[in-house]
Order: C-alpha cells, then structure tokens, then sequence
C-alpha cells in the first residue's frame, strides 16, 4: 500500500514538473522580422535585434527642436533595405512615445515621408529582447 | 421780500454761465484716442427666435456661428511677429534645405549633415520644419541618400 502511495506521489510530481515546463513553453508567441513593402514597415523590436543578419534594425526617436517635437521611425531589413517616416502631429507622437523596446510597431508614410499610420502593440505574444 | 427772488435770480445765472462755459467755451476738454485694437466685425449671424414649432437652430445655423467662433478664435490668437525673427527664421530654414540637397547630390548623409540639420531645424517653426524633412524623408525613401553612420537621420 505504501508502496503504491509513493509510486502515485512521484508520478503526480512528475507530471506537474512536465506540466509547468509545458507553461512555460506554450502560449501565443509572435514572432516577426522587419517587413517593408511599398511605403510601409512593420517588425518586432526584440525580433529584429534578434535577428541573424546584421542589418535589421527599428528604431524610434524624438527631436525636440524648441518650437517642436519631432518623431520619426526607421526600419531596415535583413537585406538593408530601409524606410523612414517622421511626424509632429500630437496624436501620432504618442502612440509612438508608447513603443517599448520589445513592442511591435507598424508605421506607413506617404510621399513627403509623413507618418501616415503608426501602430504600437506590446503584448505577451512578443518574444522578450535578449542581450 | 424781493431780495430773496434776486439771489435766487443770480445764482440761476451764475450757475447758467458756468454751464454754458464749460460746454463751449474755457479750457478745451480733455480728447481721449481709443488705441484699442477692436476685431473686425464678421458679418452677423442671424438666429431666428426659438418658436414653439422649432426652438433649435437649423444646421445652416449651427455651421453659421460655428465659422464665426472659429474665426474670431483666430484672429484672438493671430500674432504678429518682428521682421527679424521671421527673416533669421527664414534664414535657418534655407541653411536647413541647403544641407539637403547638398547630401542629395552627394548620395551620403553624414553625421556633420545631421547637426548641421539639427541646428537648422532648431531655428525655424513646426512647419519650416516639416517641409525640410519632407525633402530628406523621402530622399532616404528613395536610396537616393544613405547613412554613412550607424545613428538615426535626425
């Protein structure tokens, strides 16, 4: 009888071992390099860090130039193919300013280069920057 | 008896000359210039009497007075600013395109083309700005300029 109890024990322990290694496994995982296709550009920050070639980059920054706040994105895929956008529009620097370093970001632009669609995601799915 | 109606008599004149005086004759009055600068009249909007049968403004209306506060908003925020400024501002914009198309031509965007921008960009306003971006944004679009550095344009 003891016997059973500690056989049942170890099997439990087991399976919730492998249970919470399976945890750590699963999940919703996104994983996207730099795309850039006509005039728009898309990737994963941690991805394109991640990335084996030594081109890919996004990269989002702010200038204050004292009468304005500038912002613009900048993408380069693995072939060093790159795309830029700026904006000052106050709505289109905020959804920028919530980027973090392991967001997805989206940007498109029209002929002037203007931002003319941002988005920002930051989700669980995004795989977490490494070194 | 007939002394009092003869003070009554001189005061009454006395008071009457003192008026007349002071309205056409003596010391000139005071002339006040009013330097107010008063917002030109927009041309009215008529809003019919709320009626029994319709208290609420046609749309016409609404559209009416909505183009008469904007208006007016404008013109309270409309400032004038000193040749001076506009002209150094000029100035530092046309540094700001100079510095671009010099890079266009080239192909390269260098780091000193960067602060030269950056320098550029710090003297003129939100659109000046703008508009020098929107000739080096596309430019690096294009691949008609590169980067020779591994920072950003700007």
């Amino acid at each position: 009888m003891k016997k059973v109890s500690k056989i049942m024990i170890a099997s439990l322990a087991l399976a919730g071992t492998l249970g919470i290694a399976g945890v750590a496994l699963a999940g919703n995982k996104s994983l996207t390099g730099v795309g850039i296709y006509g005039r728009s550009m898309w990737g994963n920050m941690s991805d394109a860090r991640a990335a084996a070639d030594t081109n890919s980059l996004i990269q989002i920054s702010f200038y204050d130039s004292g009468g304005a706040v500038h912002g613009y994105v900048r993408m380069t895929n693995s072939v060093g193919t790159s795309g830029y956008c700026y904006t000052s529009e106050p709505a289109k620097l905020q959804v920028l300013q919530s980027a973090k370093t392991d967001s997805y970001v989206y940007a498109a632009w029209d002929a002037a280069g203007a931002c003319t669609q941002i988005a920002v995601d930051n989700s669980s799915a995004i795989s977490p920057k490494q070194p | 008896m007939t002394r009092p109606i003869f003070i009554v008599g001189v005061a009454a004149a006395v008071v009457g000359a003192f008026a007349l005086g002071t309205r056409f004759g003596g010391a000139p009055e005071r002339v006040v210039v009013d330097h107010e600068v008063r917002r030109a009249v927009t041309t009215p909007v008529v809003v019919a009497a709320p009626s029994a049968a319709s208290a609420a403004p046609t749309p016409d209306q609404i559209r009416a007075i909505v183009r008469e506060e904007l208006a007016a908003a404008r013109d309270e925020h409309a400032v004038v600013e000193a040749p001076a400024v506009v002209e150094a501002r000029q100035q530092s914009a046309d540094r700001g395109h100079a510095v671009i198309a010099h890079a266009i031509t080239t192909g390269v965007w260098s780091e000193q083309d960067r602060d030269s921008l950056r320098q550029a960009v710090a003297g003129v306003d939100r659109e000046q700005a703008d508009r020098l971006l929107s000739e080096l944004f596309p430019a690096l679009n294009d691949g008609r300029v590169k980067l020779d550095y591994r920072g950003g344009p700007l």
